[in-house]
């Protein structure tokens, strides 16, 4: 005999994004709707955001991202939202207060197709609908999001999205000279978005310094998503020549956010084709890249994005093993001095070139 | 490890010889890079590098074979095969105390108290990612929603 509770636990992520996605509705009449169309890794999604609160926070960093509409038979669309400024009501929540899990997860995301996330931080809900592609994205309060949500907005969506159509959303930084590219792999703090950065600063293209997109087929390549990045303020300071592209911060931010796309839109790369991946190592004495394991640049990758991420997927694992199997791997000292950093990855892209 | 033939041991330990291991779904995810393998578990935050060794006997095991043909498989040539498959039933072991596999039957029981296995790395680095228990430190909104305790201080950003 079917568990009552389970089926209830089932039914609610349905619920739940059925009732986020009518909301919607409500909210565009109210507030009026943004519409756009965004471009990652070959896939085009529909963007509805409902009101110019929340528009202003959610499309910036999606600037380099806009594109024409869709074609062909697929359409996906993401439907976001907010109840205060909007004044429309919220969903209600189906779940009780057992279900909240770590990592934004709740019980029972990917039954019925539908996967579910929902921040506590940032009180925004984010569902996805396998069956539809259809995304929903509902926020308590869009004048209350924290400062990263407008930096990496609409991940949780992103993520599944581009999961579901064979690629994968990873926590890591791409730069590149020339066309050829680095992916740069490891956990939070290990330097990456300060190389990222660096290497903006002295020219290079930029990708990412936080989320990017690996492809599932083809050639390996990192493929853009948010045209932002973010330093703390020690760190950014490093980088003066930089300055311009810094945005306003507000009280308690505790990042940084330069707008590359905005500041540098000649320097954006859609996508690059990578050449190696570095995991950074903390050496302020610096020392030539040294050849890693595959299976070293995967423990710097793989736990970072998937313990962020909720609801993985299984095949996210194996596109960003298939990145790995293709690229040589180098441990980089990437140090407080950019201009060494630079110099650095500059060397692994000579190295990467030899046979 | 290479490839031998299905073990023809008679069952000792209450047929735990024939017992089958299988990854935990949904929770773990593992890949091999060059007969190393990295192993995550998404539940509790920990993830692990496994050696050549560790590495062949969970793909036999993940691939169905019976724990008693992985054994003799791993044992086959060996100067000292009961050694060899002393090492593959504590990374059975191994594998269902860390919530990596779940066994079909009972495990042989070995007089071994050995914890962990020098072939596995364990790395716990991750696990801040996941220690927030939002059950206790939480309340909820007029619509049902979870609330962050701020005294608690569970609003934190993603690892950048």
């Amino acid at each position: 005999m079917p568990d009552p509770a389970a089926a209830c636990v089932d039914r609610a992520s349905r619920l739940a994004h059925e009732s986020s996605w009518a909301g919607y509705d409500t909210a565009a009449d109210r507030s009026g709707e943004t519409v756009c169309h965004v471009e990652v890794a070959g896939q085009t999604a529909t963007l509805r955001v409902a009101g110019g609160s929340l528009a202003s926070s959610l499309l910036p960093a999606l600037a380099a991202r806009r594109s024409v509409p869709p074609a062909g038979p697929r359409t996906t669309v993401i439907r976001a939202w907010d109840s205060t400024t909007s004044g429309a009501p919220g969903p209600r929540s189906p779940w009780g207060p057992g279900d909240y899990l770590s990592r934004d997860e709740v019980r029972g995301s990917g039954a019925d197709d539908v996967d579910v996330a929902y921040s506590i931080a940032a009180r925004l809900l984010a569902t996805w609908d396998r069956r539809a592609w259809r995304g929903a994205w509902w926020a308590r309060d869009a004048g209350a999001l924290p400062y990263w949500e407008p930096t990496a907005p609409l991940r949780y969506l992103f993520h599944w999205w581009l999961a579901d159509a064979g690629s994968a959303m990873v926590h890591a930084a791409a730069v590149g000279r020339d066309h050829r590219g680095v992916l740069l792999v490891g956990p939070g703090g290990a330097g990456k978005s300060t190389a990222a950065l660096a290497c903006v600063e002295a020219g290079w293209r930029y990708v990412a310094d936080d989320y990017c997109v690996l492809s599932g087929d083809g050639p390996a390549a990192a493929h853009s998503l948010y045209g932002v990045g973010k330093l703390a303020e020690e760190s950014a300071r490093r980088l003066p020549g930089l300055a311009d592209a810094a945005v306003g911060r507000r009280p308690g931010d505790d990042k940084v956010v330069f707008d590359i796309a905005a500041a540098r839109p000649a320097q954006m790369a859609a996508t690059l084709a990578l050449r190696a991946v570095v995991v950074p190592r903390l050496d302020s004495e610096g020392g030539p890249p040294v050849r890693l394991s595959r299976a070293a640049a995967a423990r710097a990758l793989a736990p970072s994005t998937l313990y962020q991420l909720p609801s993985p997927r299984p095949a996210a694992l194996a596109v960003m093993a298939r990145t790995l199997r293709r690229l040589p791997i180098f441990s980089v000292p990437l140090g407080p001095d950019r201009r060494r950093a630079v110099g650095a990855l500059d060397e692994v892209l000579v190295l990467a070139d030899r046979p | 490890m290479d490839a031998a033939p299905i073990s023809t041991r008679v069952p000792d330990d209450d047929g735990a010889w024939t017992t089958r291991l299988t990854p935990v779904p949904v929770h773990v995810l593992a890949e091999v890079f060059d007969a190393e393998a990295v192993v995550v578990q998404l539940r509790t935050g920990v993830y692990y590098a496994f050696d050549r060794f560790s590495t062949g006997v969970w793909e036999r095991l993940a691939a169905g074979e019976p724990l008693g043909a992985v054994a003799s498989a791993a044992a086959a040539g060996r100067d000292d095969p009961d050694a060899v498959e002393r090492e593959v039933v504590l990374l059975a072991r191994l594998f269902c105390d860390e919530e990596l596999m779940a066994a079909d039957g009972p495990l042989p029981d070995r007089d071994d108290d050995r914890v962990g296995h020098p072939g596995v790395t364990r790395y716990t680095d991750m696990t801040d990612l996941l220690v927030l228990d939002p059950i206790h430190d939480i309340d909820l909104d007029g619509d049902g929603w979870p609330v962050a305790n701020e005294e608690l201080g569970t609003a934190a950003p993603p690892v950048a």
